[in-house]
């Protein structure tokens, strides 16, 4: 096993052994704290490794260790939101060597392919556009089971045919449908247990997102911010039976805490704010960070709507067990660009500018990556991560500055970034290894309207480019440009980074590639020949590690050349 | 519109909309042709089906369809030298009068010969026999209490293997579906004879792995290379054939075979009563390569 600082590989005859402690030294450094669901596993390796070496241990906590190492157990693979794999077996020396090992192709095709599968040991759980939904052997990728869901129509039109993925807790899978509702399937066999409907009380424009299980709770929102038509919420569901617990709406009822930041009209009924992505959840403080899309009911016209428009482009600090608001952050104030906030908020526990902290880091929609402190969400860094013309900066109470020129209005504004932002849903990936996060980046500009967009690159052709953002000062430590066909279309591919000092990432037009995490370079890359819209993750079942992405009408895993 | 005329898209629509119909359902194009210039009497309108679909003229029906129909679509009907009747298009979808044509004058240029010795109301048994196979929903329901049922299914152990309303556990199929997916007569069967047709996916098997290990369960899926079991406890064993020293699978179903003795003949009612009423359109579980 190679040295992830080193890259040497050492003999065979001590990888096994090795292996242990080079993951005990990561996770050391990396998550003294870590989601329930893998946490168990790691905060005993994260504390007990450093002294395995020399102590000896007992064959059955070792193979609980390595076996929650080598699982991927929801949409970002533990609670926060990393997407950050110990495995190694798979690194910077020998990811020359990785070949296919098996694909399994959808039927029928769907719309569109968002999910990340999930790895139990060696059981793969994933979806397929928004109703597919199958359990596969993940050494051969042979079906377990099959369920296809069969939506209820929601008016006229495909309906938004994709999810992504499932959540697990126990012997039960959740996933969300197209008609806004919380499925529970039994994941031994794939039958239904219940299905719970989410959009009591307000229109269905589908629950996309996978949801997070924290507990007892599986907490899910939906989409539909740019329809006028919603008031956002998240809704958090008994796991056994499907009750729901407790719903938090986004946007604040008259009278409401926040509910200043809305004029005196009936805007807040249709205030937008949907939590249409995945959060994250912090055990040691209990406290579940989720983030809002962009407010309503006019995305680009704010005139009807003035004011800061609370909870909308936030991340809201809440509490599982009742959705108590702890705190929130508002990143783009009374937003007028649809930025919406729905990156994920990564969850770093680092010597931060000196001090060791528990810090949120995300990259926003709106060209800025920002650090705060998660226990209080007191505002620390903001930095643009990709080109912006919208603010001179943000100010040390965490209020971007605004120039006025970007405002939309009737004969348009110019400013950047465009509609699809700096970035945008698709999963980052944080490095404990190199304190870089990776963000799938695009830098773009266009011209805003109050009736709405259109993408103008002031003569420059928009980029797209996957970045490397050093945690400590935001700035980007170094980037990979995409060439040709996908140097500019919109990629919602995400990121994924490992033990093995890789990161892996993908393209529009279907390349999935892998690169050097400290340097960026390039080491690896396939032509999965479908558009890649889903981000990477990685497992390891009896001793092999694999890699998987989802590509348009397939799921593909790689692994060593045996 | 010529051909020159129209779009690339419309040519490429034609051209495949003919090679479906001349390939995939050619027999079905025909017999539509068929029945356009005639009916059973050779002209005149649409013939109607003057049966109910009554259990007397189902029965009658594949008592027909045993004699002169199964020795090429199946004794069930789910096909052998000839087509699946009860996936078949023209038999889930198409009237009742365009299923009689095809039984009165046969396929031309197939070997699906006319039925011309039957007289016209058998040829209507037929007709509502296997429009029963392919749409079960159609049938009345059967007679019994439905709530002596539910509770049935729980007290002789039906819940202990099969999963109702996300109910029950998970050794046999779950069961929400069933009464959408077969008629009454086939689910009397499955309750008393559960070894006459066992499902893949939930047959019991035995397997000798090189390394001395014995693992026990479901056979969940195999092919050339690999096998896929479900143990009792609900975990998931993977085997290369390679590593496998012998693999028994069992002929006989997981499910006792002895409800036709220990139930009375109401208590059976009763529970078919209730499996009738399980007619939720989900579809519960399906194995993963049945989709293509």
């Amino acid at each position: 096993m190679p040295d992830p600082r080193t890259g040497r590989r050492p003999t065979v005859s001590a990888s096994v052994h090795c292996r242990v402690s080079v993951r005990a030294v990561w996770l050391a450094r990396a998550v003294p704290w870590a989601g329930p669901a893998a946490a168990v596993g790691l905060v005993a390796l994260a504390v007990l490794c450093p002294g395995l070496r020399a102590a000896g241990f007992d064959g059955t906590a070792r193979e609980e260790r390595h076996r929650a190492a080598d699982n991927w157990l929801s949409y970002d693979r533990d609670n926060t939101g990393q997407r950050f794999s110990p495995l190694d077996q798979i690194n910077r020396s020998n990811i020359g060597d990785l070949v296919v090992q098996w694909a399994y192709q959808f039927h029928p095709v769907p719309l569109r392919s968002e999910a990340t599968p999930i790895v139990r040991d060696g059981v793969m759980y994933a979806t397929a556009g928004g109703t597919l939904a199958f359990a596969l052997d993940a050494t051969t990728g042979r079906a377990l089971w099959r369920f296809d869901y069969p939506f209820e129509a929601q008016g006229r039109g495909r309906p938004p045919d994709w999810n992504r993925g499932f959540a697990i807790s126990g012997q039960r899978l959740y996933m969300g449908t197209v008609d806004c509702h919380l499925v529970a399937l039994d994941a031994r066999t794939g039958s239904l247990l219940w299905k719970s409907l989410i959009t009591e009380e307000q229109p269905c424009f589908a629950a996309t997102s996978a949801p997070l299980v924290v507990r007892n709770r599986v907490l899910i929102g939906v989409r539909g911010g740019d329809t006028g038509r919603l008031r956002g919420f998240l809704d958090a569901f008994d796991s056994e039976t499907g009750e729901r617990a407790w719903r938090y709406y986004t946007v604040p009822a008259p009278g409401d805490s926040g509910s200043e930041t809305w004029p005196d009209t009936d805007a807040w009924k249709a205030g937008g704010a949907a939590p249409w992505t995945t959060g994250t959840y912090d055990p040691a403080l209990d406290l579940l960070y989720w983030p809002t899309g962009n407010p309503g009911p006019k995305d680009f016209d704010g005139r009807n709507r003035e004011g800061d428009n609370l909870y909308s482009a936030s991340v809201l600090a809440m509490r599982p067990d009742d959705g108590e608001l702890v705190w929130h952050y508002q990143f783009t104030p009374h937003d007028e660009h649809d930025w919406d906030a729905n990156e994920t908020p990564v969850l770093v526990d680092a010597e931060w500018q000196g001090q060791p902290r528990k810090v949120l880091l995300q990259a926003n929609r709106n060209a800025f990556f920002y650090v705060l402190d998660r226990t209080n969400g007191e505002f620390l860094l903001g930095e643009p991560f990709a080109r912006q013309t919208w603010a001179k900066g943000i100010s040390p109470d965490g209020r971007p500055i605004l120039n006025p020129e970007a405002i939309p209005s009737l004969q348009g504004a110019f400013a950047c970034p465009d509609i699809h932002g700096g970035t945008n849903w698709h999963a980052p990936s944080y490095n404990p290894g190199t304190g870089l996060m990776y963000v799938t980046a695009r830098d773009g500009c266009g011209v805003y309207y109050r009736t709405g967009h259109s993408i103008d690159h002031d003569g420059r052709p928009a980029r797209q480019f996957v970045r490397a953002i050093d945690i400590q000062d935001g700035t980007t430590r170094w980037e990979i440009p995409f060439l040709g066909d996908e140097a500019q279309e919109i990629n919602h591919a995400g990121t994924m980074t490992t033990g093995g000092g890789l990161v892996f990432f993908s393209s529009r037009v279907g390349n999935f590639a892998a690169a050097d995490a400290r340097t960026g370079e390039v080491l690896w890359h396939f032509n999965t020949g479908g558009t890649i819209r889903a981000s990477p993750m990685t497992y390891a079942f009896q001793g092999r590690q694999y890699v998987a992405i989802v590509s348009k009408n397939g799921l593909f895993t790689f692994a060593l050349h045996p | 519109m010529t051909l020159r005329e129209m779009t690339a898209w419309t040519r490429i629509g034609l051209a495949g909309a003919v090679l479906l119909s001349t390939v995939w359902v050619g027999s079905w194009t025909i017999c539509e042709a068929s029945a356009q210039d005639a009916s059973f009497t050779g002209s005149g309108p649409a013939p109607k089906n003057p049966l109910s679909r009554d259990a007397a003229a189902v029965q009658a029906g594949r008592g027909l369809y045993q004699q002169r129909c199964a020795v090429c679509h199946g004794q069930d009907a789910r096909g052998s030298m000839a087509s699946n009747l009860v996936r078949s298009r023209i038999v889930a979808r198409g009237s009742d009068a365009a299923l009689f044509r095809i039984l009165a004058r046969g396929i031309p240029g197939t070997e699906m010969p006319p039925q011309a010795d039957l007289e016209e109301i058998q040829v209507w048994q037929v007709v509502s026999y296997l429009h029963g196979l392919a749409r079960p929903g159609l049938q009345p329901p059967v007679r019994g209490d439905v709530d002596a049922g539910r509770e049935l299914f729980r007290a002789v152990g039906c819940s202990g293997c099969h999963r109702v309303d996300g109910e029950g556990g998970f050794w046999g199929p779950a069961l929400d579906s069933i009464a959408a997916r077969k008629t009454s007569e086939q689910i009397r069967a499955d309750v008393l004879e559960p070894s006459s047709k066992v499902i893949e996916g939930f047959r019991s098997v035995v397997a000798q792995a090189a390394d001395g290990r014995r693992i026990e369960g479901l056979l969940k899926n195999q092919d050339t290379f690999s096998v896929q079991i479900l143990a009792r406890d609900g975990t998931y064993a993977f085997l290369a054939r390679s590593d496998i020293r012998v693999l028994e699978s069992s002929s006989e179903s997981a499910m006792p075979d002895y409800y036709g003795q220990t139930l009375r003949d109401e208590q059976l009612q009763d529970l078919l009563a209730f499996l009738d009423r399980q007619r939720d359109p989900f579809v519960p579980f399906d194995r993963g390569f049945q989709n293509y």
